[in-house]
């Protein structure tokens, strides 16, 4: 046996060790999401720290949302009442931008560990 | 010999294996949330011309998510004035009717916040509301002589409405809407059914509207954070469990004309956008139907006659008012529960 078994013994280890590194990684990609639902669906989650334009298009229904140093807000829409296009940019969660007409939402998630979010925003739910 | 070996090697395979999916199995839970509480339920619905949220904790979340969906169906089929079908548009294109218990219901909570605030929360503006198409896609000013027209129109005294058989007739060309106490009631109303599956933890967000149930599944209270009206931030933070807490603000919906900006919740005196100084007002209510209507009622009070109203009425409610001038003021009873960076006067 010896040396073989100790060299299977040991690959075996590190392989399991990465592929577990690997999933924490994988798992712990801490902060901020900007995820986009339609009609309850999720249709995309995109990082909150990398600045880009974002066009939805489900059926005839276009909006484009824009991520910008940190926040997020909706640029162009073509719904009729355009309430989504004139709120203001969200850099917190529970601060949805909702397109009712296109019931779609656009909102910013955490990702984390744990528990090291911002006091500020650790509120449950918030009265508008 | 061999034999022996390869069944060494193949036991230390699986034994490591093993080892790494309970590993992987253990760390499974990343957020600590929902999977210690085997039965939680989060839910995200349209309806009711709004975005609800629902986070039900408790044996039967399911079940009771699935119930308080159901409710909510069927109360906008009943309450929605955009819908031909409702009973509310039956009402209001037949001029009378019976009501049924949940508009009989509401139709006495309207009547009695419609009397109690002297008509500054009135359903009967309905007509107005159409005039300036707030219920509409695009909505638009009205010409002064078309407000003036419709106003006489707008008087909840006018309406006749016998407890005993539900019967309600409107006045002439009148019009009922129950959109300003709807979602309060509807709060209301999903807590029951919550309380009927045994939920007592739950936090129901109808579109601004939260209404709590019991207090978080660890006990502590919700923190139910108050829009500010620019939306760049909170005005302020409060610790509460079952309540219902309703924001009125002319910050939701308005629209802007020739450099004017209109929002939607119309004064029924005037006819025209309330003008009181408040741009927010907060009301936290045991009762979700009283919440609703009263946030609208303040709204339209101003910080004078709101403030005064409460005194009167300190038992049944508490305040956060924010005026056009930034001035943050609550009353007494939330001294302890709320917190703010900005400075705060109590009303006592």
């Amino acid at each position: 046996m010896k040396r073989n078994d100790v060299i299977l013994l040991l690959v075996i280890l590190c392989l399991g060790g990465i592929g577990l590194l690997f999933t924490r990684i994988l798992r712990n990609q801490n902060g901020s999401f900007v995820r986009i639902t339609v009609a309850g669906e999720v249709y995309g989650e995109y990082p909150l720290d990398k600045n880009q334009e974002i066009t939805a298009e489900h059926g005839e229904w276009i909006n484009i949302a824009v991520i910008e140093n940190g926040s997020v807000f909706m640029r162009e829409a073509n719904c009729p009442d355009q309430y989504c296009v004139l709120h203001k940019k969200i850099t917190k969660t529970n601060d949805p931008i909702v397109c009712l007409p296109h019931r779609l939402v656009v909102e910013i998630v955490r990702k984390s560990g744990g528990t090291m979010e911002n006091a500020k925003e650790n509120v449950d739910g918030v009265a508008e | 010999m061999t034999k022996i070996k390869r069944n060494k090697r193949l036991s230390v395979i699986v034994l490591v294996w093993l080892m790494l999916f309970l590993t992987a199995a253990c760390a499974k839970s990343p957020d600590g949330t929902g999977e210690k509480d085997a039965a939680a339920e989060s839910r995200t619905i349209f309806a009711m011309d709004t975005y609800m949220t629902l986070q039900i904790y408790g044996k039967q979340a399911k079940e009771a998510a699935e119930a308080v969906t159901a409710e909510i169906g069927r109360l906008e089929r009943l309450l929605s004035t955009g819908n031909d079908a409702s009973e509310v548009s039956f009402i209001n294109r037949e001029k009378t009717g019976i009501l049924s218990k949940d508009t009989r219901e509401l139709l006495q909570s309207s009547l009695a916040i419609y009397e109690d605030t002297h008509g500054a929360f009135d359903i009967t503006v309905y007509p107005l509301m159409c005039a300036w198409n707030f219920t509409g896609e695009v909505p638009r000013v009205p010409k002064q002589e078309e407000i003036a027209e419709l106003l006489p129109l707008v008087n909840a005294s006018e309406l006749t409405y016998e407890p005993q058989t539900g019967k309600l007739t409107l006045s002439g060309q009148q019009m009922i809407d129950f959109g300003g106490i709807a979602k309060g009631y509807t709060g209301k109303r999903l807590k029951e059914i919550l309380m009927e599956y045994g939920i007592s933890s739950a936090m129901l967000n109808l579109g601004g509207n939260v209404q709590l149930v019991g207090a978080k599944p660890d006990g502590s209270n919700w923190k139910i954070a108050v829009q500010s009206p620019d939306k760049t931030g909170y005005l302020g933070v409060a610790a509460l469990s079952d309540c219902a807490v309703v924001t009125s603000g002319g910050y939701e919906r308005y629209f802007t004309e020739q450099g004017v900006t209109y929002h939607h919740i119309l004064d029924p005196k005037t006819g025209y956008p309330a003008q009181s100084g408040l741009s927010s007002v907060t009301v936290i209510c045991a009762d979700g139907t009283v919440a609703d209507g009263l946030s609208t009622a303040l709204f339209v009070m101003g910080t004078e006659r709101a403030a005064a109203f409460w005194r009167e009425h300190r038992e049944e409610f508490e305040c956060v008012l924010y005026t056009d001038t930034d001035e943050l003021l609550v009353t007494a009873g939330l001294k302890d529960c709320f917190s703010s960076e900005r400075s705060i006067q109590i009303i006592e």
